[in-house]
């Protein structure tokens, strides 16, 4: 796991400056924002519906991906680690499962694009009229 | 002395026995005061710390039960609150919401839920955000379990402190016997032991150099040693005192004195062998005269002996006296005494006797020549004019009569010229010994006044009694019988009697022996043989 967060270390310098992180839905889902709050019960598996009560498939970016340690830590302040330490606690009842990953980004859009419940985060904001940005999560300053 | 038997200390009176005991009081106070403490000690620990490990429970699941929460995941807090409620400390697991709903619950088997128990609370916070309560750990102790707990451990903490105090009273016993009890009964038994004045001595023993009982039996060593010089300063000063003694019982025992001391009351306290001889009593019934008055017993005149205490008691000087003794058989005996008072321990009389019944007697048979008549033993004319004068004194005093007779022998002059002056002699004799025979009375007098001549004073006696007359035939009748000589031959006297008597011829001694002595002559010149009255004048 080491090498993991170094190699985020090493994509965090390497990459310009600081990125934000997108969390977008369909652009039929009349979610129009979100809190941090409940972008965060969300993706933790506190809460499986939106504000409205319907339905919400959350997806995730696969475990290899650069900017996934970076997003779990904008979003909850925890690393990878500790986000997984989580998840295996909550897997062990059986009662909740993290989000579902998804190859790449690219596979995010097609999701996103295609299922109005569906709910996920991208490095980049997406430019297609199809797709609403709901969250906007800045990522905290590199110290 | 000890004998060497002598009982050992037992009992309460054993120093021993007396430490044991306070050392097991001590003990049994301590190990009660330890256990007490240590058993409030160990509960108080085993009850917090029955505590704290609940709480190290809850620290260990409180990170997955807030995550339960949050994701609302009944099923992972059933389980984890399951677990915690296995430990026997627990007995009832909640997690309650923040909003007061039960989210899990569980009670150990066996364990039911009871009001006031105690509880360890943990708020669960938001694992995202510590800001977010989302609830309480709710977690009920078993109590009943964590106070047995504590009590089984107070116990033994207890339990270890009342055994390292008796383990330390056995020790603290065992030294203090070995240290200090038995050297002294060591020692107490060596002293016992010892012969005082033996010049024996009591060995330090090396363990024992420099410390107390080292210093105990040095000093006593050295305590034997002063009491053996007193001892032998005694011993000398009792030989120097006996032989000094048994030099004054000999004297006193060999003193041809005889020496008595007597006690206030005049009891014999103390008399030497001389006394018992001189006083003619043995040792045996003189020492019973200390429970009597020995000097009534002893002197004819007593009162002349306490007269004697008295002077001398008054002057402070021996008094001395020839003092009579009480009369025993015939004899009269005499003794010169010194009478001295001392004053140590009360009043004590002492007092010296020696015999002089001897000298005394010398001083009678003296007494004796010069008033009797050597060969008839009858009183010579001294002495009877002496004793007639006491005999005229007391009848005129008393008004009594008292006839005196001039008697003079018939024929003495041929005899005594015939036959010799040895014959004559024997005659004047038997003729004293038939008149004492005719008077009878020896108070009366009887004496001869030289050759021939007697004379005979009769004492309440008148002209006319008849005893008169018939003394007066007695001597006649006596005189006249024949008397036989040693050398065989017998020869005869005649006796002439003259009479006066008090008060009817006279009041004098004189007159009364001449007018006799004139009534004698008259009967010689008319025929002798007879007896006459003076003439009345």
């Amino acid at each position: 796991m080491a090498p993991r967060i170094l190699l985020a270390l090493l994509l965090a310098l390497a990459l310009p400056a600081r990125a934000d992180f997108y969390l977008v839905v369909h652009a039929s889902n009349p979610q129009k924002a979100l809190t941090h709050k409940a972008a965060v019960d969300l993706f933790m598996g506190r809460s499986r519906a939106f504000a409205n009560g319907d339905f919400a498939l959350i997806f995730d970016l696969p475990r290899d991906n650069p900017r996934r340690a970076a997003f779990y830590q904008a979003l909850t302040g925890m690393s990878v680690a500790q986000v997984n330490s989580y998840w295996s606690r909550l897997m062990f009842s059986g009662q909740s499962v993290p989000p579902q990953a998804l190859p790449d980004e690219t596979a995010m859009l097609g999701i996103l694009r295609r299922n109005p419940s569906a709910l996920g985060w991208l490095s980049k904001e997406p430019s297609e009229p199809g797709l609403r940005t709901v969250l906007v999560i800045k990522e905290p300053t590199v110290k | 002395m000890t004998p060497p038997g002598a009982p050992r200390v037992r009992g309460a009176n054993s120093l021993q026995l007396r430490f044991m005991l306070l050392v097991f009081a001590s003990a049994a106070v301590l190990a009660l005061v330890a256990a007490t403490i240590a058993y409030q000690f160990g509960q108080a620990r085993a009850l917090a710390s029955g505590r704290s490990s609940v709480e190290a429970l809850a620290t260990a699941v409180e990170k997955t039960i807030a995550i339960g929460a949050y994701a609302r995941d009944e099923v992972l807090l059933q389980e984890v609150a399951g677990g915690l409620a296995r430990n026997e400390l627990v007995d009832v697991v909640e997690v309650v919401a923040a909003d007061g709903r039960a989210l899990a619950k569980v009670l150990r088997p066996g364990a039911a839920e009871r009001h006031g128990a105690t509880l360890v609370l943990r708020p669960l916070v938001s694992p995202f955000d510590a800001r977010e309560s989302l609830g309480q750990l709710r977690i009920h102790l078993n109590d009943a379990k964590v106070r047995a707990d504590a009590d089984r451990e107070a116990y033994t903490l207890a339990a270890a402190m009342a055994g390292q105090a008796a383990l330390l009273a056995v020790i603290l016993y065992l030294l203090a016997a070995r240290m200090v009890s038995s050297p002294i009964v060591r020692l107490a038994s060596a002293l016992r032991r010892m012969t005082p004045g033996s010049g024996e001595r009591l060995e330090i023993p090396q363990n024992h150099v420099g410390d107390e009982i080292g210093v105990l039996i040095a000093g006593a060593n050295t305590l034997l040693d002063s009491n053996e010089r007193a001892l032998q300063t005694e011993r000398r000063l009792r030989a120097e005192v006996e032989t000094m003694e048994a030099q004054y019982r000999q004297i006193f025992d060999s003193s041809s004195a005889g020496i008595f001391v007597l006690d206030e009351g005049g009891r014999l306290i103390n008399g030497n062998p001389t006394v018992s001889r001189v006083v003619g009593l043995s040792m045996a019934e003189l020492r019973r005269l200390s429970e009597d008055d020995f000097i009534s017993r002893v002197f004819s005149r007593p009162e002349q002996v306490r007269q004697m205490i008295d002077a001398a008691l008054a002057r402070g000087e021996t008094m001395t006296a020839d003092l009579e003794l009480v009369q025993l058989g015939d004899e009269r005996r005499w003794v010169h005494c010194l009478i001295s008072v001392q004053h140590q321990d009360g009043q004590t009389v002492e007092g010296v006797i020696y015999d002089i019944t001897e000298r005394k007697s010398d001083e009678n048979a003296v007494r004796h020549r010069a008033e009797h008549d050597a060969l008839t033993q009858l009183k010579n004319r001294a002495a009877s004019q002496a004793v007639l004068e006491r005999f005229v004194g007391e009848a005129r005093a008393r008004g009594a009569p008292l006839s005196v007779a001039c008697i003079d022998l018939d024929g003495f002059k041929q005899i005594n010229d015939s036959h010799g002056h040895a014959c004559g002699d024997e005659v004047l004799v038997r003729c004293a010994e038939r008149m004492r025979a005719a008077v009878r009375r020896s108070s009366d007098l009887v004496a001869r006044l030289g050759g021939d001549e007697f004379l005979i004073a009769l004492r309440d006696v008148g002209p006319t009694d008849a005893v008169l007359a018939q003394v007066m035939q007695e001597l006649l009748a006596g005189l006249s019988q024949p008397i036989r000589l040693s050398n065989g031959e017998v020869v005869s006297v005649g006796v002439s009697i003259g009479l006066a008597c008090q008060p009817t011829h006279g009041a004098e001694p004189q007159q009364l022996v001449r007018m006799a002595d004139e009534a004698l002559y008259h009967v010689k010149r008319n025929g002798k043989q007879g007896f006459a009255f003076a003439l009345a004048e």
